[in-house]
Protein backbone atom coordinates (compact mmCIF):
# COMPACT_ATOMS: atom_id res chain seq x y z
CA UNK A 1 0.00 0.00 0.00
CA UNK A 2 1.06 3.49 -0.87
CA UNK A 3 2.11 5.09 1.96
CA UNK A 4 -0.23 8.45 0.73
CA UNK A 5 -2.56 5.59 1.03
CA UNK A 6 -1.74 4.64 4.70
CA UNK A 7 -1.46 8.50 5.46
CA UNK A 8 -5.10 8.96 3.96
CA UNK A 9 -6.47 5.87 6.33
CA UNK A 10 -5.33 7.03 9.28
CA UNK A 11 -6.30 10.68 8.52
CA UNK A 12 -9.85 9.22 7.42
CA UNK A 13 -9.79 6.72 10.49
CA UNK A 14 -8.80 9.97 12.84
CA UNK A 15 -11.43 11.46 11.21
CA UNK A 16 -13.82 9.00 11.58
CA UNK A 17 -13.03 8.94 15.74
CA UNK A 18 -13.30 12.93 15.94
CA UNK A 19 -16.36 12.79 13.87
CA UNK A 20 -18.01 9.95 15.50
CA UNK A 21 -17.36 12.05 19.28
CA UNK A 22 -18.41 15.36 17.55
CA UNK A 23 -21.72 13.60 16.24
CA UNK A 24 -22.22 12.11 20.20
CA UNK A 25 -21.30 15.57 21.81
CA UNK A 26 -24.01 17.22 19.11
CA UNK A 27 -26.68 15.18 20.03
CA UNK A 28 -26.57 15.23 23.54
CA UNK A 29 -26.25 18.77 23.33
CA UNK A 30 -28.77 19.08 20.96
CA UNK A 31 -31.54 16.87 23.16
CA UNK A 32 -30.76 18.88 25.76
CA UNK A 33 -31.45 22.11 24.45
CA UNK A 34 -34.95 20.71 22.71
CA UNK A 35 -35.74 19.03 25.88
CA UNK A 36 -34.98 22.23 27.96
CA UNK A 37 -36.98 24.02 25.18
CA UNK A 38 -40.02 22.00 25.62
CA UNK A 39 -39.89 22.78 29.51
CA UNK A 40 -39.39 26.24 28.66
CA UNK A 41 -41.86 26.32 26.39
CA UNK A 42 -44.38 24.54 28.91
CA UNK A 43 -43.39 27.10 31.64
CA UNK A 44 -44.47 29.84 29.31
CA UNK A 45 -47.26 28.35 28.35
CA UNK A 46 -48.41 27.69 32.04
CA UNK A 47 -47.18 31.21 32.92
CA UNK A 48 -49.42 32.77 29.92
CA UNK A 49 -52.54 30.82 31.04
CA UNK A 50 -51.83 31.56 34.39
CA UNK A 51 -51.36 35.57 33.29
CA UNK A 52 -55.06 35.27 31.37
CA UNK A 53 -56.41 34.11 33.87
CA UNK A 54 -54.65 36.76 35.87
CA UNK A 55 -55.95 39.11 33.68
CA UNK A 56 -59.49 37.84 33.28
CA UNK A 57 -59.66 37.65 37.25
CA UNK A 58 -58.85 41.54 37.22
CA UNK A 59 -61.30 42.57 34.46
CA UNK A 60 -63.66 41.27 36.57
CA UNK A 61 -62.73 42.64 39.71
CA UNK A 62 -62.21 45.96 37.68
CA UNK A 63 -65.97 45.89 36.64
CA UNK A 64 -66.88 44.76 40.46
CA UNK A 65 -64.94 48.00 41.22
CA UNK A 66 -66.91 50.32 38.47
CA UNK A 67 -69.95 48.73 39.83
CA UNK A 68 -69.17 49.58 43.30
CA UNK A 69 -67.64 52.99 42.68
CA UNK A 70 -70.80 53.87 40.09
CA UNK A 71 -73.30 52.52 43.37
CA UNK A 72 -70.78 55.06 45.95
CA UNK A 73 -70.79 57.81 43.51
CA UNK A 74 -74.36 57.69 43.54
CA UNK A 75 -74.92 57.46 47.17
CA UNK A 76 -72.27 60.24 47.63
CA UNK A 77 -74.87 62.59 45.19
CA UNK A 78 -77.67 61.07 47.45
CA UNK A 79 -75.62 62.04 50.47
CA UNK A 80 -74.92 65.64 49.07
CA UNK A 81 -78.91 66.41 47.99
CA UNK A 82 -79.64 65.34 51.38
CA UNK A 83 -76.72 67.64 52.70
CA UNK A 84 -78.48 70.44 51.24
CA UNK A 85 -81.39 69.68 51.97
CA UNK A 86 -80.78 69.49 55.63
CA UNK A 87 -78.54 73.10 55.21
CA UNK A 88 -81.75 74.26 54.35
CA UNK A 89 -83.93 72.94 57.13
CA UNK A 90 -81.04 74.94 59.27
CA UNK A 91 -81.46 77.96 57.94
CA UNK A 92 -85.13 77.69 57.89
CA UNK A 93 -84.73 75.89 61.69
CA UNK A 94 -82.40 79.10 62.45
CA UNK A 95 -84.82 81.58 61.68
CA UNK A 96 -87.51 79.98 63.32
CA UNK A 97 -85.23 80.10 66.64
CA UNK A 98 -84.58 83.48 66.58
CA UNK A 99 -88.27 83.99 66.37
CA UNK A 100 -89.31 82.10 69.30
CA UNK A 101 -85.79 83.68 71.18
CA UNK A 102 -88.25 87.19 70.92
CA UNK A 103 -91.14 85.33 72.06
CA UNK A 104 -89.41 83.57 74.35
CA UNK A 105 -88.01 87.18 75.96
CA UNK A 106 -91.38 88.50 75.94
CA UNK A 107 -93.01 86.06 77.14
CA UNK A 108 -90.84 85.78 80.43
CA UNK A 109 -91.66 89.93 80.87
CA UNK A 110 -95.30 88.56 80.32
CA UNK A 111 -94.77 85.77 82.55
CA UNK A 112 -92.60 87.81 85.53
CA UNK A 113 -95.85 90.58 85.43
CA UNK A 114 -98.45 87.58 85.82
CA UNK A 115 -96.04 86.19 89.08
CA UNK A 116 -96.23 89.57 90.32
CA UNK A 117 -99.40 89.74 89.95
CA UNK A 118 -100.12 86.33 91.43
CA UNK A 119 -97.82 87.45 94.16
CA UNK A 120 -100.27 89.94 95.28
CA UNK A 121 -103.42 87.88 94.72
CA UNK A 122 -102.21 85.42 96.94
CA UNK A 123 -101.22 87.73 99.48
CA UNK A 124 -105.25 89.52 99.07
CA UNK A 125 -106.75 85.92 99.80
CA UNK A 126 -104.77 85.49 103.01
CA UNK A 127 -105.80 88.67 104.32
CA UNK A 128 -109.37 87.79 103.00
CA UNK A 129 -109.03 83.98 104.74
CA UNK A 130 -107.53 85.53 107.82
CA UNK A 131 -110.59 88.25 107.68
CA UNK A 132 -113.21 85.24 107.01
CA UNK A 133 -111.46 83.15 109.72
CA UNK A 134 -112.28 85.91 112.37
CA UNK A 135 -115.84 86.30 111.08
CA UNK A 136 -116.14 82.59 111.38
CA UNK A 137 -114.60 82.45 114.55
CA UNK A 138 -117.32 85.04 115.66
CA UNK A 139 -120.06 83.30 114.12
CA UNK A 140 -119.33 80.14 115.86
CA UNK A 141 -119.18 81.93 119.33
CA UNK A 142 -122.56 83.92 118.06
CA UNK A 143 -124.00 80.77 117.18
CA UNK A 144 -122.90 79.36 120.59
CA UNK A 145 -124.10 82.26 122.31
CA UNK A 146 -127.20 82.30 120.60
CA UNK A 147 -127.52 78.24 121.25
CA UNK A 148 -126.85 79.04 124.90
CA UNK A 149 -129.50 81.71 125.36
CA UNK A 150 -132.12 79.70 123.78
CA UNK A 151 -131.17 76.66 126.03
CA UNK A 152 -131.88 79.26 128.73
CA UNK A 153 -134.72 80.65 127.15
CA UNK A 154 -136.18 77.55 127.01
CA UNK A 155 -135.52 76.06 130.75
CA UNK A 156 -137.31 80.04 131.94
CA UNK A 157 -139.86 78.99 129.53
CA UNK A 158 -140.36 75.89 131.29
CA UNK A 159 -140.33 77.03 134.34
CA UNK A 160 -142.54 79.06 133.61
CA UNK A 161 -145.17 76.69 132.70
CA UNK A 162 -143.90 74.64 135.72
CA UNK A 163 -144.62 77.67 137.41
CA UNK A 164 -147.85 78.10 135.88
CA UNK A 165 -148.84 74.60 136.34
CA UNK A 166 -148.19 74.71 139.79
CA UNK A 167 -150.49 77.73 139.99
CA UNK A 168 -153.11 75.88 138.58
CA UNK A 169 -152.48 73.23 141.36
CA UNK A 170 -152.50 75.88 143.91
CA UNK A 171 -155.92 77.59 142.50
CA UNK A 172 -157.08 74.38 142.60
CA UNK A 173 -156.18 73.61 145.62
CA UNK A 174 -158.03 76.36 146.97
CA UNK A 175 -160.72 75.91 145.39
CA UNK A 176 -160.52 72.41 146.91
CA UNK A 177 -159.72 73.61 150.44
CA UNK A 178 -162.29 76.23 149.81
CA UNK A 179 -165.08 73.69 148.70
CA UNK A 180 -163.91 71.80 151.84
CA UNK A 181 -161.93 68.77 150.41
CA UNK A 182 -158.85 67.30 151.14
CA UNK A 183 -158.32 64.19 149.79
CA UNK A 184 -154.27 64.46 149.53
CA UNK A 185 -153.15 66.19 152.71
CA UNK A 186 -152.38 63.54 154.70
CA UNK A 187 -149.88 62.01 151.80
CA UNK A 188 -148.78 65.35 150.47
CA UNK A 189 -146.85 65.63 153.91
CA UNK A 190 -145.21 62.59 153.14
CA UNK A 191 -144.98 63.20 149.38
CA UNK A 192 -140.70 63.76 148.71
CA UNK A 193 -139.38 66.68 147.02
CA UNK A 194 -136.60 67.32 144.47
CA UNK A 195 -133.60 69.54 146.17
CA UNK A 196 -133.01 72.96 145.61
CA UNK A 197 -132.22 73.71 142.03
CA UNK A 198 -132.71 70.11 140.82
CA UNK A 199 -131.97 69.59 136.91
CA UNK A 200 -132.05 66.64 134.87
CA UNK A 201 -132.74 64.99 131.25
CA UNK A 202 -134.99 62.23 130.27
CA UNK A 203 -132.79 59.66 128.67
CA UNK A 204 -135.36 57.27 127.67
CA UNK A 205 -139.63 57.15 127.31
CA UNK A 206 -141.34 53.75 127.06
CA UNK A 207 -144.75 51.47 128.10
CA UNK A 208 -145.19 49.09 129.92
CA UNK A 209 -148.18 46.09 129.70
CA UNK A 210 -150.30 48.20 131.40
CA UNK A 211 -150.39 51.73 129.29
CA UNK A 212 -148.41 53.75 131.60
CA UNK A 213 -145.53 55.66 129.99
CA UNK A 214 -142.56 55.21 131.73
CA UNK A 215 -139.78 57.78 131.82
CA UNK A 216 -135.71 57.65 132.66
CA UNK A 217 -133.99 60.25 133.61
CA UNK A 218 -130.18 60.70 134.34
CA UNK A 219 -130.25 61.55 138.28
CA UNK A 220 -130.45 59.34 141.07
CA UNK A 221 -130.17 59.31 144.88
CA UNK A 222 -126.82 61.17 144.18
CA UNK A 223 -128.14 64.17 143.07
CA UNK A 224 -131.01 63.49 146.07
CA UNK A 225 -134.24 62.07 144.55
CA UNK A 226 -136.11 59.58 146.37
CA UNK A 227 -138.84 57.08 145.82
CA UNK A 228 -142.37 58.91 145.32
CA UNK A 229 -140.92 62.37 143.90
CA UNK A 230 -142.67 64.11 141.57
CA UNK A 231 -141.07 66.15 138.84
CA UNK A 232 -142.21 67.66 136.16
CA UNK A 233 -141.33 67.14 132.38
CA UNK A 234 -140.94 69.97 129.98
CA UNK A 235 -139.79 70.77 126.10
CA UNK A 236 -138.82 73.41 123.46
CA UNK A 237 -142.69 73.88 123.85
CA UNK A 238 -143.68 74.03 127.27
CA UNK A 239 -144.84 72.20 130.17
CA UNK A 240 -145.45 68.38 129.13
CA UNK A 241 -146.33 66.09 132.18
CA UNK A 242 -145.68 65.72 135.99
CA UNK A 243 -143.82 62.14 136.24
CA UNK A 244 -143.85 60.23 139.89
CA UNK A 245 -140.51 58.76 140.68
CA UNK A 246 -141.06 55.10 141.28
CA UNK A 247 -137.31 53.56 141.17
CA UNK A 248 -134.30 55.26 142.22
CA UNK A 249 -130.59 53.82 141.65
CA UNK A 250 -127.25 55.93 142.34
CA UNK A 251 -126.89 58.22 139.18
CA UNK A 252 -130.43 57.31 137.37
CA UNK A 253 -133.91 56.69 138.04
CA UNK A 254 -137.38 55.90 136.45
CA UNK A 255 -140.90 57.33 136.97
CA UNK A 256 -143.94 57.15 135.23
CA UNK A 257 -146.40 60.11 134.08
CA UNK A 258 -149.40 61.06 136.27
CA UNK A 259 -151.61 61.50 133.69
CA UNK A 260 -153.65 63.39 135.65
CA UNK A 261 -151.58 66.23 135.75
CA UNK A 262 -149.70 65.95 132.68
CA UNK A 263 -150.77 67.37 128.85
CA UNK A 264 -151.65 65.10 126.01
CA UNK A 265 -148.10 65.59 124.56
CA UNK A 266 -146.07 62.46 125.54
CA UNK A 267 -142.28 63.42 127.07
CA UNK A 268 -139.34 62.46 124.61
CA UNK A 269 -135.71 61.80 124.93
CA UNK A 270 -133.74 65.00 125.88
CA UNK A 271 -136.84 66.70 127.66
CA UNK A 272 -135.64 69.32 130.93
CA UNK A 273 -137.02 67.41 134.19
CA UNK A 274 -137.35 69.78 137.33
CA UNK A 275 -139.20 70.11 140.65
CA UNK A 276 -142.91 70.26 140.74
CA UNK A 277 -144.85 71.70 143.26
CA UNK A 278 -146.29 69.11 145.86
CA UNK A 279 -148.87 69.77 148.42
CA UNK B 1 7.61 -12.17 3.40
CA UNK B 2 7.73 -8.89 2.45
CA UNK B 3 7.74 -7.47 5.31
CA UNK B 4 11.45 -9.26 5.88
CA UNK B 5 12.51 -7.93 2.94
CA UNK B 6 15.67 -8.93 1.30
CA UNK B 7 16.92 -10.79 4.23
CA UNK B 8 14.94 -13.94 3.99
CA UNK B 9 16.29 -16.91 2.08
CA UNK B 10 14.15 -17.06 -1.24
CA UNK B 11 12.74 -13.80 -1.07
CA UNK B 12 12.29 -11.57 -3.91
CA UNK B 13 13.17 -7.89 -4.21
CA UNK B 14 9.57 -5.83 -3.24
CA UNK B 15 8.05 -4.48 -5.59
CA UNK B 16 7.34 -0.32 -5.20
CA UNK B 17 3.60 -0.06 -3.84
CA UNK B 18 1.52 2.64 -6.66
CA UNK B 19 -1.08 4.70 -6.26
CA UNK B 20 -4.39 3.00 -7.35
CA UNK B 21 -7.77 3.49 -7.50
CA UNK B 22 -8.26 2.55 -2.90
CA UNK B 23 -5.97 5.95 -2.72
CA UNK B 24 -8.75 7.90 -4.41
CA UNK B 25 -11.20 6.29 -2.61
CA UNK B 26 -9.02 7.30 0.78
CA UNK B 27 -8.60 10.66 -0.43
CA UNK B 28 -12.10 10.90 -1.22
CA UNK B 29 -13.25 9.61 2.39
CA UNK B 30 -10.92 11.25 4.35
CA UNK B 31 -12.01 15.03 1.69
CA UNK B 32 -15.90 13.68 3.34
CA UNK B 33 -14.79 13.18 6.33
CA UNK B 34 -12.95 16.01 6.80
CA UNK B 35 -15.63 17.91 5.31
CA UNK B 36 -18.32 16.58 8.12
CA UNK B 37 -15.98 17.06 10.99
CA UNK B 38 -15.62 20.71 10.54
CA UNK B 39 -19.77 21.34 9.55
CA UNK B 40 -20.24 18.63 13.00
CA UNK B 41 -18.22 20.85 14.28
CA UNK B 42 -19.38 24.35 13.70
CA UNK B 43 -22.61 22.90 14.81
CA UNK B 44 -21.39 21.34 18.18
CA UNK B 45 -20.09 24.77 18.53
CA UNK B 46 -23.23 25.78 18.71
CA UNK B 47 -24.57 23.92 21.03
CA UNK B 48 -21.63 23.57 23.31
CA UNK B 49 -21.52 24.24 26.85
CA UNK B 50 -18.17 25.97 26.78
CA UNK B 51 -16.23 27.88 24.20
CA UNK B 52 -13.45 27.26 22.59
CA UNK B 53 -12.67 23.80 20.48
CA UNK B 54 -12.62 21.69 23.01
CA UNK B 55 -15.78 23.06 24.45
CA UNK B 56 -17.36 21.35 21.66
CA UNK B 57 -16.48 17.71 23.05
CA UNK B 58 -18.03 18.72 26.67
CA UNK B 59 -21.49 17.98 27.55
CA UNK B 60 -23.99 19.86 29.30
CA UNK B 61 -25.55 19.09 33.13
CA UNK B 62 -28.43 17.06 32.54
CA UNK B 63 -31.47 18.51 34.32
CA UNK B 64 -29.75 21.73 34.68
CA UNK B 65 -31.45 24.93 33.23
CA UNK B 66 -29.27 25.86 29.99
CA UNK B 67 -28.62 30.04 30.72
CA UNK B 68 -26.96 30.84 27.55
CA UNK B 69 -24.88 29.01 24.88
CA UNK B 70 -21.88 31.10 24.56
CA UNK B 71 -21.06 30.30 20.93
CA UNK B 72 -24.17 31.14 19.90
CA UNK B 73 -24.96 33.37 17.24
CA UNK B 74 -21.11 33.51 16.06
CA UNK B 75 -20.59 32.97 12.62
Amino acid sequence: MHILTKFFVFIAAILSVLLAGLSIAYTFNANEIASQITRANAAATAAQNEAESRILEAERETSQLKSELNSLEATVAGRDTRIAQLEGDLARLATENARLETAQATYSTRIDEFTTLIATAQELDAARAEELRGLRDDLLGSARKEIALTDRINDLVSQLEVAQATVRSLQESIVALQEGGETSGGSASRTPTAPEGFRARVTDVSTDASGRVLVAIDAGSSDGLREGTRLSVSDRNGFVSVIVIDQVNLNNATGYVDSRRSTSRTPSAGAVVGPAVTF
Amino acid sequence: MSQMGMQMPGAQRARKASLNVYTGMSLVAMIALLVATIFVFRAAQVVAPEEGAMGVLKLHEPGKDIRNLPNAGKD
